[in-house]
């Protein structure tokens, strides 16, 4: 790994079976790789350049810097955690001629290495912490309110800085509406960051609904039946509701997408580390005894890959395995629930006299005995599934 | 519904306890066929990431399609035959199917929504903590081990003149001074080596994104499609979402590595 040009720390376990290698990369070994993987990153505001450019170590200077805060204070990286994190990935995995460390999954050394973690940034996750975890404490909210927490830029939302922070009931039941979505992107990715965007914009759509819901609720409570009117234009309004929130995600997370710069962003097909296969050959057609390897055509690269028949066995047991697995759960669950109406429609009849007696059946046959309906049932599951 | 049947514990028992064990047993019955899922999907063998991610999301999906929804769609569509015989035009049977639906739900979305967040924030902490304290222990020993090294070798001097005086340390006296001196810096940078934070961060478990947005998906799907039988749906749902928000924050933060 050093040689790949990478710094490293070897601390023991208490057995001395295990050992922690932490690694850290340079920041011109960095910017080395990221030249030859094309990295793209974010250019400077204000140059009159596209918002994101493959990374060229000459035009450094047009790359805006990370602003992340990190545990050595002299570091001014122009790279963001996850993008350092790809690089020195990157370099783990390439080959030692192509100058890289050579400890991929396949690699002789590499079997032995049980995973890859990548370390936390305390300084930054403790401040993270605070604004969104505890986001109804005081310090949180000075010259700032709820909307601007969402956003780590304080050009997107004007605020009067000079304000006084509000409340606590008033910090607490607004702030709850919202996260610090960008610094959740910077700290942990994309992936993350969308589904925390998803429960915020849920969240904000469900305060209507449920405030209509819970009218509705008391309403059928005071006529004591299901069958209030209030549940027609009810069902009409879910439907509305529904279509609504769709919609309106499908703008938030392409707003989101820009500002991430994940737009259109399409992920490189590369070879899973885990992939096991070999490499693709054909009978010479000069010497029909031998075989030769099969190059890609447009890379000329050798083609490797899993013959097709071991890949449609394979995923016909998977599939197989799923389905059994799932439809056994189906009928362990219809077994539960028929055996549930059987003791509630032998508690409700009045002129049987062992009406409380505890039995369960646990044959198939149970749900036959409720219902005849269940293959309608059934046949409306795969109708839903398909 | 008669005032008879809200007083008699054992109608409640039947109404409200089955779908609380089957809430309850759900999310253990989901987590072991996560498990079964990743080993079919690695025995698959798929060559592309994101191969393999679609495959593990349609067996997984599947699954919790099932999981979550097949109790309610049973009593909305198809049990009303328990009670068809009686004459009343099925109206009471379409009442009670959708009592039971209606309690079905409340259970889904309340005892084993909350038992979920316990088994899947709070145990891990409890778990991580155990085993920690185990760490604590075997640190505990080497410390008390080195510390005696260390009393010997200071006392190496009245050792060597009185050996009749302490009978217990005749084994000890065989080592040298200087293997002894070796021993316990070795043992010394074995303990501190040991005790670097970076082995308590990497004996965390690792944040599995598939499975919270799943289960987001399925908290929407309650209210999209069930929400008018149990108009109060939406209510435990935006709840369920506010607390999920810093909940797993905290997941985040605190119990899993990065």
């Amino acid at each position: 790994m050093r040689q790949a040009g990478l710094e490293t720390q070897r601390i023991y376990g208490l057995d001395r079976s295990k050992v922690i290698l932490v690694v850290r990369c340079p920041e011109d070994r960095l910017q080395d790789v990221a030249e030859v993987i094309r990295l793209r990153l974010r250019t400077k505001d204000g140059l009159n350049l596209p918002k994101y450019l493959p990374f060229r170590e000459t035009h450094a200077g047009i790359f805006q810097p990370s602003n992340e805060i990190s545990d050595n204070p002299l570091s001014h990286s122009l790279f963001r955690s996850n993008d350092r994190q790809y690089i020195i990935n990157f370099i783990l995995h390439s080959q030692v001629n192509d100058t890289g460390a050579q400890l991929g999954q396949r690699s002789k050394l590499g079997r032995h290495i049980q995973a890859h973690v990548p370390l936390h940034n305390y300084e930054r996750l403790n401040i993270l912490y605070k604004t969104w975890v505890l986001f109804w404490h005081y310090e949180n909210w000075i010259g700032r309110d709820g909307r601007s927490m969402s956003s780590d830029r304080s050009v997107d939302y004007e605020v009067d800085s000079k304000a006084p922070p509000p409340n606590t009931f008033y910090r607490f039941f607004r702030g709850v509406f919202y996260q610090p979505l960008d610094s959740i992107e910077q700290y942990y990715g994309s992936n993350v960051a969308f589904y925390f965007a998803w429960l915020q914009h849920c969240a904000v759509y469900l305060v209507p609904l449920s405030i209509i819901g819970f009218f509705v609720f008391i309403a059928q409570l005071n006529a004591n039946s299901w069958d209030h009117w209030s549940r027609i234009p009810f069902s009409f309004i879910v439907m509305l509701w529904s279509f609504l929130t769709m919609v309106s995600w499908n703008k938030r997370a392409k707003v989101l997408a820009h500002r991430w710069g994940t737009l259109n962003y399409e992920e490189e097909e590369t070879t899973r580390p885990q992939f096991k296969g070999s490499y693709k050959r054909v009978p010479n057609p000069a010497n029909p005894a031998e075989s030769i390897f099969v190059r890609d055509p447009i890379t000329n690269e050798l083609v490797f890959n899993n013959p097709w028949w071991k890949r449609a066995l394979t995923f016909s047991i998977g599939i197989l395995v799923t389905l059994g697995v799932t439809l056994g759960l189906l009928v362990m669950i219809l077994i539960f629930n028929a055996n549930r109406d059987i003791l509630i429609a032998r508690y409700f009849d009045e002129e049987n006299e062992d009406g409380n007696t505890f039995t369960w059946d646990f044959s198939a046959k149970v749900i036959g005995r409720t219902t005849t309906g269940v293959f309608a049932f059934l046949s409306f599951y795969f109708a839903f599934e398909i | 519904m008669t005032a008879e049947y809200v007083s008699d514990p054992y109608f409640w028992f039947i109404m409200i306890v089955f779908p609380l064990l089957l809430g309850i047993s759900l999310p253990v019955l989901n987590f072991i066929f996560m498990k079964v899922a990743v080993f079919l999907n690695d025995f698959e063998n798929y060559k592309t990431e994101s191969e393999y991610r679609n495959f593990l999301v349609l067996k997984v999906f599947a699954f919790r399609f099932v999981c979550y929804f097949a109790t309610l769609y049973y009593y909305a569509f198809v049990s009303s035959s328990g009670f068809a015989e009686r004459n009343d035009h099925g109206y009471l049977a379409s009442e009670n199917g959708i009592l039971r639906v209606a309690t079905s739900l409340i259970i889904f979305v309340s005892v084993a929504h909350w038992w979920l967040i316990f088994a899947t924030v709070y145990l891990p902490i409890l778990i991580h903590r155990l085993k920690n304290s185990v760490r604590e222990k075997s640190f505990h020993a080497l410390r008390y081990s080195l510390a005696e090294i260390e009393l010997r070798l200071k006392n190496w001097h009245y050792l060597k003149e009185f050996p009749h005086l302490y009978p217990d340390e005749k084994k000890a006296l065989e080592e040298s001074p200087e293997d002894m001196l070796k021993k316990l810096k070795n043992g010394h940078i074995l303990l501190s080596q040991a005790m670097h934070p970076v082995w308590n961060e990497t004996s965390l478990p690792q944040y599995n994104s598939l499975a919270d947005y799943i289960y987001a998906v399925t908290m929407f799907a309650y209210v999209t499609c069930f929400s008018v039988v149990l108009p109060i749906t939406p209510v435990f749902i935006l709840l369920n979402t506010l607390l999920s928000m810093r909940v797993d924050a905290f997941k985040l933060c605190q119990t899993r590595r990065r």
